[in-house]
Parts: structure tokens; C-alpha cells; sequence
């Protein structure tokens, strides 16, 4: 038994049919295709599969392909393009926060949606805020300096 | 492969519509942070889903009758950043805070860490102090209020029939006079399962402690109130004896086991000094909040 759900990913509609077991996360790579959701642990503990879902970060291996039927879905595509990146997406790079990449797409997302509730963040609110994402080239100050450095990018343009 | 059915109702009017329709053998889930990964090591898929994830009035907390409640499907991340927990018990706010990490904590329901029943759930021992009600509808439409003391049965087994689902949760306020703790040591800060948790609610008067409520998390098979610890703190005067008195007690109450997070023996000792320090900075000067 397959269910048809629909879902807005990165702005656009798409009708994908599911299995009621499968999960977000297989969904999004086998179903739409959308290969940027990176696959770590498929177990909640890794955060590399990390989307919004309807404005939150979630784990897309935790979440029943199902239970997103009507969710607006954005994926690190979704926030940027390469000629024109969302200032957490450009603060990455110029902060040399990639190494191996593999965890990058899920700290943006996860980054992004910390930003969007915490514009002012202390360095250990940043840590805090990126808890559920692991880096196994352990670059993790880079990455703290790319969300501090976009929070304050976002603070100078705010004034 | 699949055969599982899945229900995913929107309002209570649409669940209460569904319960003729499911099968026997369903399961309710929500924020499925727990049920995904134990599908994944192997537990049997149940023949249907009910996901209550998206009912609208199991999303509501509200404040009536001078009761909080709470419903089964509001997420770790909406209590710890809502007004009304955070004015009223901010210690559930601190206990939901230290669930997972961000990313569990935006799924992962006040229902499911009750229900799945884990003796290191970091909402129980909370609830538990609380005094907390769970409220429960079985599929035949009938509700039922119990006493979350008389919820967990044994290890990961409840009160809860297999045709009743947990919609919420109730309790008192207690109020801006009490002074509350949540204390949790877990392996490491970020998304750590926990060794030991505890929550207090403490009301007192000057030196003396008027009344208590204490209960633990992962020192025994289920989270239980420390009514050996209560009955020595109840109407004493704080003192170096009144915290020996008090870490000599608890250790009536637990029953803490060896396990890969860490032995019986330091269970015991962690949860004597959480104790110790949650009831030292209570009386501390000027009252530590």
C-alpha cells in the first residue's frame, strides 16, 4: 500500500507516492530525488539529514514520509543558489567552515532555523543550537565562527 | 512489503471518527524519535499507525480552572519556549530543554516520553512532582483521569490499556512561591540519554522546609517520587544533618542498576549529590532560583 502525499519542497508542489514506513529522508533522496539531504546514521544522532520542516529543523531519518503530507519542506537547496547564497550559506564558506562537506547541508539548515530564533547568539548558545549536528572532521570552530559571523552580518544590516 | 495502515487525523472530532475503523494491534505515535530507531533495531511494525501528531486540540497548552494542561502532542521545543510553562513551572521547560537535541526536541512529544515509558525520561520525574494527571481516551470513546504515580507499572510497562491513547496531561500550578530544579547528569551536555535526573519542587520558610516533592528518573525501572527523601524534609530545619539525612534517605528510594551508561554504584552516588546541591542552593542565601 502506497499513499500519495503533497509537499512544498524548496517552493515547489510535488506529489510523491510513499510507503506508510518510509521516511522523510528516503522519501526526499528516492522519491523527489533531492540527493542534497545527506543520509549519516539514519538514526537521529548524526543531524546530516537535517530540512525545515513548516520553519523547524528535524532530523528528515525521525520523521514518517507520511506524517509530512501538507509540510512545506526546505532542503539546503532551498535557502540559496550558488550565485546567490542566504548569508549563513556565504558565511560557511567564507569562514571555512566545509571540510569533508558531508554534515555541512544539515548545519546550514540547522544554522538557519537557529538564526531565525536567536539572531544575537552567545558562542555557547551556537553550540547549543547545533547540538544535534556532528562533524566528524570535528571542524566545529568553524563553524561556530560561520553562525557568529552571519549573526553579526545580520545585525550590522539590521541597523 | 508493507501492509501497515496509517491514520493521520487532524482534529479530535477526525480521531474519535477513526477509532471505528482501526484495527486491533494499532499503534499510537507522534514525534516518532523513539519508534522510528526502535524500528530500525528490529521491534515489529504494528498493523496500523495512529499518528496524533497533527490533532489541533493535542496541541493546546491552557490554563483552567487554576489546572494546567497539557496535550499529548505539544513538542519538547513548544514547552520549553512557552509563556505560560515558563512563567508557571518553568522546571518542565528545564526538563524539556534537556531532551535530545534541537533537532529531537522540535518532534518529540510530552506524550511520547510518557508513554514509551523509559525510566530516564527527562519530563517524568517533572510530572511526577507536579502531581501530575494523565488523561486517556480508549477507542470505545470512553475517558479515563489516573494519577501519573499509578501510570509506570514496571520497566517500560504503564497502566495504559491497548485500546486507550494518552491525550494530555494536568496538574496544579505550583505557584510562584515554590522553588523548583531540574537536575539531569548525562554522559555529555548535548543529547545525552540520562544516567540520573531529578526534579524538585520545594516550598519554604525561611530555614525550614514546608513541603517537598522530589522524584527521580533512571535509578530504577520507572521514575519514582523519593518519599523516603520527602518524609526527612518534610517540617525540618536546614542544616549540614538535614542534607546527610536527606542523601541517606534517597537511597531507600532508588533501586539503580549497571548499564552501559553507568553502574548502580554511581548512580547512587549522583543521585545523592544532586540532591545534596538541589537542596543546598534551595536554603542557599538569598535563594538560589
Amino acid at each position: 500500500m502506497s499513499i500519495n502525499i503533497t509537499i512544498t519542497l524548496n517552493g515547489k508542489k510535488k506529489t510523491l507516492a510513499v510507503a506508510p514506513t518510509q521516511s522523510l529522508l528516503s522519501a526526499l533522496r528516492n522519491n523527489a530525488k533531492a540527493k542534497e539531504v545527506k543520509d549519516g546514521c539514519s538514526d537521529g544522532d548524526c543531524g546530516a539529514c537535517t530540512v525545515l520542516m513548516d520553519g523547524k529543523a528535524v532530523n528528515s531519518c525521525l520523521v514518517l514520509a507520511p506524517a509530512a503530507d501538507g509540510s512545506e519542506i526546505v532542503t539546503v537547496k532551498g535557502l540559496g543558489t550558488a550565485e546567490a547564497p542566504s548569508a549563513v550559506q556565504e558565511s560557511f564558506v567564507n569562514s571555512g567552515a566545509i571540510q569533508c562537506g558531508y554534515c555541512t547541508a544539515g548545519m546550514v539548515i540547522s544554522a538557519t532555523a537557529f538564526l531565525n530564533e536567536n539572531p544575537d547568539p552567545t558562542r555557547t548558545e551556537i553550540r547549543e543550537g547545533l547540538s544535534g549536528n556532528l562533524c566528524r572532521c570535528t571542524g566545529y570552530q568553524k563553524i561556530i565562527d560561520a553562525v557568529a559571523n552571519a549573526a553579526k552580518k545580520n545585525h550590522s544590516q539590521g541597523e | 512489503m508493507s501492509e501497515v495502515k496509517y491514520f493521520n487525523p487532524r482534529s479530535y472530532s477526525e480521531l474519535t471518527t477513526l477509532f471505528s475503523q482501526l484495527p486491533k494491534g494499532f499503534q499510537t505515535v507522534a514525534g516518532t524519535t523513539d519508534f522510528i530507531p526502535a524500528a530500525r533495531r528490529g521491534v515489529k511494525y504494528p498493523v496500523a499507525l495512529l499518528d496524533i501528531s497533527k490533532v489541533t486540540e493535542l496541541r493546546e497548552i491552557k490554563e483552567e480552572n487554576n489546572r494546567i494542561s497539557i496535550g499529548a502532542a505539544v513538542t519538547m521545543a513548544e514547552l520549553v519556549s512557552n509563556e505560560l510553562i515558563i512563567n508557571q513551572c518553568p522546571v518542565l521547560a528545564s526538563g524539556a530543554k534537556s531532551v535530545g537535541s534541537p533537532l529531537t526536541r522540535s518532534r518529540a512529544t510530552i506524550g511520547g516520553n510518557i508513554a514509551n515509558a523509559s525510566p530516564s525520561a527527562d519530563t517524568a520525574p517533572v510530572l511526577l512532582t507536579l502531581n501530575a494527571d494523565v488523561h486517556l481516551l480508549a477507542t470505545d470513546g470512553t475517558t479515563r483521569q489516573i494519577p501519573l504515580a499509578g501510570f509506570f507499572l514496571d520497566y517500560k510497562k504503564t497502566a495504559r490499556k491497548e485500546n486507550e491513547i494518552i491525550t494530555g496531561f494536568s496538574f496544579p500550578p505550583p505557584g510562584p512561591a515554590a522553588w523548583t530544579r531540574f537536575a539531569k547528569v548525562g554522559q555529555r551536555n548535548g543529547a545525552a540519554i540520562s544516567v540520573a535526573n531529578m526534579s524538585m519542587i520545594l516550598k519554604k520558610d525561611g530555614d525550614r522546609c514546608d513541603d517537598i516533592a522530589v522524584a527521580f528518573g533512571a535509578v530504577g525501572p520507572v521514575p519514582l517520587r523519593a518519599a523516603s527523601v520527602e518524609t526527612a524534609a518534610r517540617g525540618t530545619i536546614f542544616s549540614d544533618q538535614f542534607i546527610t539525612a536527606c542523601a541517606t534517605a534517597v537511597q531507600q528510594d532508588i533501586s539503580p542498576i549497571s548499564d552501559i551508561r553507568g553502574s548502580a554504584d554511581y548512580r547512587r552516588h549522583v543521585a545523592a549529590n544532586i540532591l545534596a546541591r538541589a537542596l543546598t542552593d534551595a536554603f542557599a542565601q538569598g535563594g538560589v532560583k
